[in-house]
C-alpha cells in the first residue's frame, strides 16, 4: 500500500505541475471529466512527465486508453 | 545558454509577484518546455499592457497543418528571452487557404504582426514518383504554387511578413543512399521544394525558418517522434519544441530590429592558448602542432567569417596593452589581423564596463552584443551586469567551442546585402574617432553574487609544488617577482620568523584553485612583505583587500605597528605599480630603478571587508 501511496504522491505532483493546479488532489478514480484542463494534449504532457519521473516508456495503445489516474497507476505498476 | 540550477527551477515555480525583469533574467537559461510554460504563466500574471514592462509586444499568427497548441506557451516563454511579449494565435489541422477565407475577421481582430506558416512535409504529401523527373518537377511545383498562393492571400488581407519553413523528410518514406540518385524519390522531392522555397523567400523578402537545418543538427531520427505523431499529430518530437521556439522567436525578433551584430572576443585562452603576459608571445598555443593551438586558430577563422558577414569584431582583454597588441600583430599564426578588429580594449577594467564603453563607441545597443570569453567568472559578471548581452556558455575544452557557439546562431539575419559586407569596416573607422572609454564601478552586487570563499593555509607539503610553480610563473600580479624553488618554499614553510600564506578561492562556479601566495617576515615593529603574488584570473574580485585584512590582523596579533612592502618593477608587473598606494599604504622610499617602499599603520587601518568569506588556517605564530 505504501508503494501505491508513493506512486499517487508522485503522480499528484506531476498533475499539479502540468495542469498548473497547485492544490489539485487526485485519486485513482480521477478522470479527465473531474480534473480541470485534463484534455488529450494534457495527457501527452502528463505521460511525458510520468515517463521521465518513472523512467518508463509507454506504448501508444496504452496512452490512448488512459481513462483515469488508475489507468496510469496500472501502467506504471505493469 | 547556461543550464538552470535547482534554485532557478524552484524560482520558476514561485513566480507570483515577480517583475518582468526577473522573468527576463530567468528566461536566459536553457529551459525545457515545462520551464518555458512556467515563465509564460508568470508573464500572464504580470498586468502590463501599456508597454512599461520594457518588452516589445508581438502578435504571432501561427498556421499549422498538425498540432501546434502545445507550442503556445513555449513560444511565449521563449519570447521573454528576446525581450518580447509574444501573443500567439494558433490554427491547427487546417489549410491556411480555408482559414484565411473563413476566419478573416477574427484574424484581423487579433491583428498579427507576423504570420508563421508552420507547414511541415505532411501538408504536401510529396508522394514519391521514383525515376520520373517530369512528375518530380510537377509535384514540387504544385507544392510551391500552393505556398505562393497562400502568401498572396496573406499579403492581400494582412500585409505582414511571413515566416516560411523548410521541410524535413517524412520518416515514413523510404530513406536509402540511392535516394539522392533517383529523381522523384521523397528526399529528392523535399530537396526540390526547399530549393524553390528558398528562392521564393529570397525574392519576396520574407523570412525562412530552416527547420531542415534544425532537424539535421538534431538528427532526423531524433527530430521526429513517430509515437507522438501517431498519438497527437505532433509535427516534431515534443523535446524539440524549445529549440524550434528559440529559432522561430529569434527570427521574429529580427523583424523588430533585435539582431546581434557585435562579437567581443577575449584574448588569453580564447583567441590563443596561454596568457601572453605570463607565458610570453613565443609560448602561446596557436596554430598547427597542438590540438589546442589548432582550435584557437579555428575560432579566429570563424570570427573572420562572421566579420565577412558584417559582424563587428572587438577585443576586450585584461592585459598589458603593448604586450597583447604585439602578439596580435606579430604572431605568425594569427588568422585575424588588426584591421579585422573595430575596437581594442586591452586594459584592466572589468569586462562589463568595457562592453558598456564599446556600446557607446560603436553606438550600438548592448542587446546587439555577443561576448566570448573562456573565464566563467567574467561571463557571469557580464551576464549579471548586462543581461542584454548574449554570453555563450562555452565548455572548458576549447576544441569543443565552435559547435556550441555555432549552434546558438547568434548572428541570424534576414538576408545579406552589400552594406552587410562593408559594415565591419565602417564601424572600425567610426570607432577610431570616438573617445576613450571610461571605467565605472558597479561591482559590489556582482561580487556579492559570486559567494566567494578564500581558504588561507600556511605553506605545507601538499601545496609545495603548486606554490613553487606560482612563484616561478606569475609575472603580472607579482610585487617583487622573487623566484623561489621548491626547496626554498620548504625552507620558508619551516621558518618560524616567516608568515606564509597559500590561498585558494572558490565561488559559486567552483574552485579556482590556488590563486595567491604571500611570504612575509616578522620584523621588530612590522610585518615585512617579501612576496605577494596573485593569479590574474581573479583580478577585480577583492582578493588583495581580503589578503591585506589578514596581514593586518596578523600584525595586530603579533603586536606589530606596521605592515611594510616593496614594489620591484619588472617588464611585466606594471599593473601592480600602484598596488600599495591603492590599498592605503604610504610611500616611504624610492630607489633608482623604480623600486618603491611602502608602509601601512596598523592602528589607523580599517578592515576593508570585501565580500569574501575567509577560512583562515594560518593563525598567529
Amino acid at each position: 500500500m505504501d508503494k501505491q501511496a508513493d506512486v499517487i504522491g508522485r503522480l499528484q505532483a506531476i498533475f499539479r505541475e502540468e495542469l498548473d493546479l497547485p492544490n489539485l488532489q487526485i485519486s485513482p478514480q480521477s478522470t479527465p471529466d473531474d480534473v480541470d484542463g485534463w484534455d488529450s494534449l494534457a495527457t501527452i504532457r502528463i505521460v511525458a512527465a510520468v515517463e521521465r519521473e518513472f523512467d518508463r516508456e509507454f506504448e501508444a495503445a496504452q496512452i490512448e486508453n488512459i481513462r483515469s489516474v488508475g489507468d496510469l497507476i496500472s501502467m506504471i505498476a505493469a | 545558454m547556461p543550464q538552470p540550477t535547482a534554485g532557478d527551477i524552484e524560482r520558476t515555480r514561485n513566480l507570483s509577484g515577480s517583475g518582468v525583469a526577473d522573468l527576463v533574467r530567468l528566461a536566459q537559461y536553457e529551459w525545457d518546455a515545462g520551464g518555458l510554460r512556467r515563465l509564460a504563466i508568470g508573464l500572464s500574471a504580470v498586468q502590463d499592457s501599456t508597454g512599461q514592462s520594457g518588452l516589445q509586444a508581438v502578435r504571432v499568427l501561427l498556421l499549422s497543418n498538425s498540432t501546434a497548441r502545445h507550442l503556445k506557451e513555449t513560444l511565449i516563454g521563449t519570447g521573454l528571452r528576446h525581450g518580447l511579449r509574444v501573443d500567439v494565435m494558433i490554427s491547427e489541422y487546417e489549410d491556411p487557404e480555408v482559414l484565411l477565407g473563413r476566419d478573416g475577421d477574427g484574424i484581423a481582430a487579433f491583428g498579427p504582426d507576423i504570420v508563421v506558416l508552420a507547414m511541415d512535409v505532411h501538408a504536401f504529401g510529396l508522394r514519391p514518383a521514383p525515376g520520373n523527373p517530369e512528375a518530380a518537377t510537377a509535384i514540387a511545383d504544385r507544392a510551391l504554387e500552393r505556398l505562393r498562393a497562400i502568401r498572396e492571400r496573406i499579403g492581400s488581407s494582412l500585409k505582414k511578413p511571413v515566416v516560411f519553413q523548410t521541410l524535413t523528410p517524412d520518416p515514413a518514406h523510404v530513406r536509402l543512399h540511392v535516394d539522392r540518385l533517383i529523381p522523384g524519390s521523397h528526399v529528392d522531392l523535399v530537396g526540390r521544394v526547399n530549393a524553390g522555397l528558398s528562392e521564393f523567400v529570397r525574392s519576396s523578402g520574407d523570412l525562412l525558418l530552416d527547420v531542415a537545418m534544425l532537424s539535421e543538427r538534431t538528427g532526423q531520427d531524433n527530430w521526429h517522434s513517430a509515437r507522438h505523431w501517431a498519438l497527437a499529430k505532433y509535427p516534431f518530437a515534443p523535446e524539440n519544441a524549445p529549440l524550434y521556439a528559440e529559432h522561430l522567436v529569434r527570427l521574429v525578433a529580427l523583424k523588430f530590429g533585435k539582431s546581434r551584430r557585435v562579437l567581443v572576443l577575449d584574448l588569453d585562452n580564447t583567441m590563443w592558448g596561454g596568457i601572453v603576459g605570463d607565458d610570453g608571445k613565443e609560448n602561446l598555443l596557436l596554430g598547427p602542432g597542438s590540438p589546442i593551438g589548432e582550435a584557437h586558430c579555428a575560432l579566429q577563422a570563424m570570427a573572420k567569417e562572421l566579420r565577412d558577414r558584417g559582424i563587428v569584431l572587438c577585443v576586450s582583454s585584461k592585459n598589458e596593452e603593448s604586450v597583447a597588441l604585439d602578439a596580435f600583430r606579430t604572431h605568425p599564426e594569427m588568422v585575424l589581423v588588426e584591421e579585422d578588429i573595430a575596437v581594442f580594449q586591452i586594459n584592466w577594467t572589468d569586462k562589463a564596463a568595457n562592453l558598456q564603453a564599446l556600446s557607446e563607441i560603436l553606438s550600438l545597443g548592448l542587446d546587439s552584443f555577443v561576448f566570448l570569453d573562456d573565464n566563467p567568472a567574467e561571463r557571469a559578471q557580464v551576464r549579471f551586469a548586462l543581461p542584454q548581452v548574449a554570453v555563450p556558455e562555452v565548455p572548458k575544452d576549447v576544441t569543443e567551442w565552435i559547435p556550441v557557439f555555432q549552434s546558438a546562431c547568434y548572428f541570424e539575419a534576414t538576408g545579406f546585402t552589400a552594406e552587410d559586407r562593408d559594415r565591419a569596416a565602417y564601424y572600425r573607422a567610426d570607432a577610431r574617432r570616438t573617445a576613450q572609454l571610461k571605467s565605472f564601478a558597479r561591482q559590489e552586487d556582482y561580487l556579492q553574487s559570486l559567494d566567494m570563499e578564500l581558504q588561507v593555509n600556511p605553506f605545507d607539503a601538499i601545496g609545495r609544488k603548486r606554490i613553487a610553480q606560482l612563484i616561478s610563473k606569475s609575472n603580472q600580479f607579482n610585487l617583487t617577482t622573487r623566484r623561489y624553488s621548491e626547496v626554498d618554499v620548504a625552507t620558508a614553510e619551516a621558518d618560524p620568523r616567516r608568515i606564509t600564506m597559500q590561498m585558494r578561492l572558490s565561488d559559486t562556479f567552483g574552485d579556482n584553485g590556488m590563486i595567491g601566495v604571500v611570504i612575509a617576515d616578522v620584523g621588530t615593529d612590522a610585518i615585512e612583505i617579501d612576496t605577494w603574488l596573485m593569479s590574474c584570473r581573479v583580478l577585480g574580485r577583492g582578493v588583495p583587500e581580503a589578503t591585506l585584512d589578514l596581514l593586518v590582523a596578523r600584525a595586530r596579533e603579533l603586536g606589530k605597528g606596521f605592515v611594510r612592502g616593496v614594489y620591484v618593477p619588472t617588464k611585466k608587473n606594471m599593473m601592480v605599480a600602484d598596488h600599495y598606494r591603492n590599498l592605503g599604504f604610504e610611500l616611504t622610499g624610492e630607489r633608482p630603478g623604480g623600486e618603491t617602499a611602502w608602509e601601512l599603520s596598523v592602528n589607523a587601518y580599517q578592515d576593508k571587508k570585501p565580500p569574501i568569506r575567509i577560512r583562515d588556517a594560518v593563525g598567529a605564530l
